[in-house]
């Protein structure tokens, strides 16, 4: 099913975002051992101002067709943010099962320094840029100084904190295990050692998140090829999957520690004692708690519990974001969903060195995304049957 | 009603000094945001009405806005039982639970809700 995949990561590239996307896709096909000219479908996703420093690019999937030259016969858009590249494959064999396409490339990227310039993120585009819009209500509530998106989950890890009493320290441990992960992997940003203290050092951004607790956006794409054609890769198939897809503004939310994880997990339905190793999206450390509940590790509420009796490095018995996450590998244009995503692949290929799993078998994967925790996209991978 | 109505029924309420909210004729559902349509039942019978602009702090997170100043971003919940994001004036930390009062600020010549912590 995935004849290759690829990275290519900078905290900052000074060439052109299609330059990067170009060499990405050179190297997820050497390794699919497929020619440009067999590829026949293209999924891919855009944020504002996020893939070459435009605003908007006119038929976005025809510039990126356009610079590969490739023809196709299946194009799909995805718009679930960092959930987008999870959906992305499971599109692509889709198309694939159903005979629209037998090689579908699946693209996700961009230059977040090109936002960074504007000192503004994706989700405040509004502020710098006029008649670009983030909810259709922004008129009575982006009037409000706030540092949107981490302000809005930290919201939801304060929340969390008053009704669970999930301190600082939880999440701070959260961070520490990851790190410890990333220090294997030299696809990460940052390996130096890390102590809880450390994490409580670092300045608080908007309480109670303390910048450690945050991803750092950096440039970078991921590629990930879907295929009917066999490769020296193993033989992997998609043994769950679910989407849940919500629509009210937070506050609106019955309960904001909830999110869409909660529904996409329930519908791709896996038994998560076969699941060896996790990836869950890790914007903040507060994403992957919330997450570890919503998928039902442990019942809402009960992290701080479920962080203190288990141990999620690699070596541990629940290993959970394996590589270190975003959060130590860098968030590429403002989407963690390819990092986890690779890390999955390496896993169950046997390719993490340094920060290997013991037999790998089946990987939970759950994206989050979209403004708000919008989206959220579950997904097992595993060897096919 | 149309969507132009509910937003320029609003801009008067808060020009008047109070809060405006939504409510659901059909399911009673109440809410702030300004749409023609009941998000919960999906009915358009909806009618604009007035706070008293009491509530509680749902949730709250302190951090520096660009001039370096410290801000209480928050989500509010109205006893009316709709909830927003807003900000609470306060020079202090405020706590989640803090009960809370209306008070409106004209920001660049319109009018918007913001709330300051009650004397107990
Ligand atoms: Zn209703």
């Amino acid at each position: 099913m995935i004849a290759g995949f690829a990275s290519k990561v900078h905290r900052k590239f000074d060439g052109s975002a299609f330059e990067l996307m170009a060499e990405t896709v050179d190297q997820a096909l050497e390794m699919a051992g497929i020619i440009p000219g067999e590829i026949d479908g293209l999924v891919t996703t855009f944020l504002p101002g996020v893939f070459d420093g435009n605003t908007y690019l006119h038929f976005f999937t025809n510039q990126v067709r356009q610079y590969l030259g490739l023809r196709a016969r299946y194009i799909d858009m995805l718009d679930f943010g960092g959930a987008s590249a999870l959906s992305m494959i499971y599109r692509a064999q889709k198309a694939i099962s159903a005979g629209e396409a037998s090689s579908v490339i699946c693209i996700i990227g961009g230059k977040a320094s090109e936002v960074k310039a504007l000192g503004t993120t994706v989700d405040s585009m509004d502020k710098v840029y006029d008649h670009i819009s983030i909810t259709p209500f922004d008129w009575i509530y982006r009037i409000y100084d706030s540092l949107n998106p981490v302000s809005d989950y930290a919201l939801v890890a304060a929340r969390h904190a008053k009704l669970y009493g999930t301190d600082d320290t939880v999440r701070a441990k959260l961070a520490v295990q990851q790190r410890f992960n990333g220090k294997g992997n030299d696809k990460a940003m940052y390996r130096d050692d890390l102590t809880v203290k450390d994490v409580l050092a670092s300045p608080v951004i908007s309480s109670p998140l303390h910048l450690l607790e945050i991803v750092y956006p950096v440039d970078g794409f991921h590629v990930f090829v879907v295929s009917s054609k066999h490769t020296s890769l193993r033989d992997l198939e998609i043994k769950a999957y679910g989407e849940a897809h919500w629509a009210e503004m937070p506050p609106e939310l019955p309960d904001i520690t909830i999110t869409p994880a909660k529904d996409s997990s329930r519908v791709a339905a896996f038994d998560l004692e076969r699941v060896d190793a996790f990836e869950l999206y890790d914007s903040f450390t507060t994403t992957v708690l919330l997450q570890l509940e919503d998928i039902g590790l442990v019942q809402k509420g009960q992290v701080a519990k479920f962080i203190e009796e288990h141990d999620l490095r690699y070596t541990g018995d629940i290993p959970l974001n394996t590589g270190g996450g975003s959060l130590n590998c860098g968030q590429p244009a403002y989407m963690s969903g390819g990092v986890i995503l690779e890390e999955a692949l390496l896993q169950l290929n046997d390719m993490a060195k340094g920060h290997q799993v013991k037999g790998v078998n089946n990987v939970f994967i759950n994206g989050i995304g979209g403004w708000s925790r919008s989206h959220s996209v579950s997904l097992v991978l595993g060897e096919r049957n | 009603m149309r969507l132009s109505e509910i937003i320029s029924s609003y801009k008067s309420t808060l020009m008047a000094k109070k809060l405006p909210f939504l409510r659901c004729r059909a399911c009673s559902y109440t809410f702030y945001y300004t749409r023609d349509i009941c998000p919960h039942c999906h009915s358009r019978d909806l009618e604009i009405m007035e706070s008293k602009g009491l509530g509680t702090v749902f949730s709250v997170t302190t951090l520096l806005n660009k001039e370096k100043q410290r801000t209480n971003y928050a989500i509010i919940e109205l006893d009316e039982g709709f909830r927003l994001y807003s900000t609470v004036i306060s020079d202090k930390p405020v706590e989640i639970g803090t009960r809370v009062s209306l008070k409106i600020l004209e920001i660049d010549g319109s009018s918007y809700p913001f709330f300051v912590a009650l004397k107990n």
